[in-house]
């Protein structure tokens, strides 16, 4: 039984990590500011959501898995809102969004 | 009073978490769940109230989009092609109040191709990935669970072209 939660465990926090991967790349790729924040707030919101789901397979006390929650809520709040400012700032600055064909 | 007393017990609860269940550790949490009632209170934020059945709908969508939200954007980064199409569009809110507003624009950012860019009182401005009408149907569903979370009535769009 254990064997088959921590294989479950793993194979969550791995795909978790894939996410943050993925993030990362559309960090490096995305042409502007805006599609970088896309790739930033969503890859990561899914990353730290599967790395959490993988730990809680793993918690020993009720306190820790509640923790565990709380930290992926408070990263959620704070890259929406993170994401949010830097987007409207840009939007302050007239920095012109990336299009496909001008 | 009630109120402060629920929200006293969500706060102890929050620092039992924290604290992993010690003892010794109340000697702070005490005055620091006191001081967070007090600026709680000091602050105040009246408008948040939230219905458990709208709640039990929101989270399951919250959950799904998320998931699919996260997918899409990998598969655009990894994709050879770079598939975006960018756009800026406006969105005209329908909930009537300034607290559910804010949830809600930053709900948006997590869901599938849309990023809120700014906000102001009556409407948000919407960074999507792709062009098109799927990025306003993706809101128009989010506002109507948020509607539902907060057990808001939301305006009829009557005289909108």
């Amino acid at each position: 039984m254990t064997v088959i939660l921590n294989a479950l465990s793993a194979a969550l926090i791995l795909a978790g990590a894939f996410f943050f991967l993925a993030g990362t790349v559309g960090l490096l790729r995305f042409p502007d500011v805006y599609t970088r924040l896309h790739a930033l707030t969503k890859a990561d919101n899914l990353g730290l959501g599967l790395v959490v789901l993988g730990l809680l397979l793993q918690v020993e006390s009720l306190s820790e898995g509640v923790k565990l929650l709380v930290i992926w809520g408070l990263v959620l709040a704070a890259g929406a809102t993170a994401a949010h400012l830097v987007a409207r700032t840009a939007l302050e600055h007239d920095i012109r969004l990336w299009r496909r064909r001008e | 009073m009630r109120a402060a007393i629920v929200r006293a017990g969500l706060l102890a609860a929050l620092w039992w978490v924290l604290s992993g269940g010690a003892w010794s550790s109340w000697l702070f949490g005490i005055p620091a769940i006191a001081a967070a009632l007090y600026l709680g209170f000091r602050l105040g934020s009246g408008g948040w109230r939230w219905t458990f059945a709208g709640a039990v709908r929101f989270l399951p969508f919250f959950l799904w989009r998320s998931l699919s939200g996260g997918i899409d954007v990998a598969w655009r980064s990894l994709s050879p092609s770079l598939p975006l199409d960018p756009d800026l569009i406006e969105y005209e809110f329908r909930l009537p109040e300034t607290p559910a507003r804010v949830f809600m624009s930053n709900a948006i950012s997590l869901l599938p191709g849309t990023l809120s860019a700014e906000y102001a009182d009556e409407k948000v401005r919407v960074h999507t990935l792709l062009r098109g009408p799927g990025a306003v149907r993706e809101l128009e569903r989010l506002e109507e669970r948020v509607a539902g979370l907060f057990g808001l009535e939301m305006a009829s769009r009557g005289d909108r072209a």
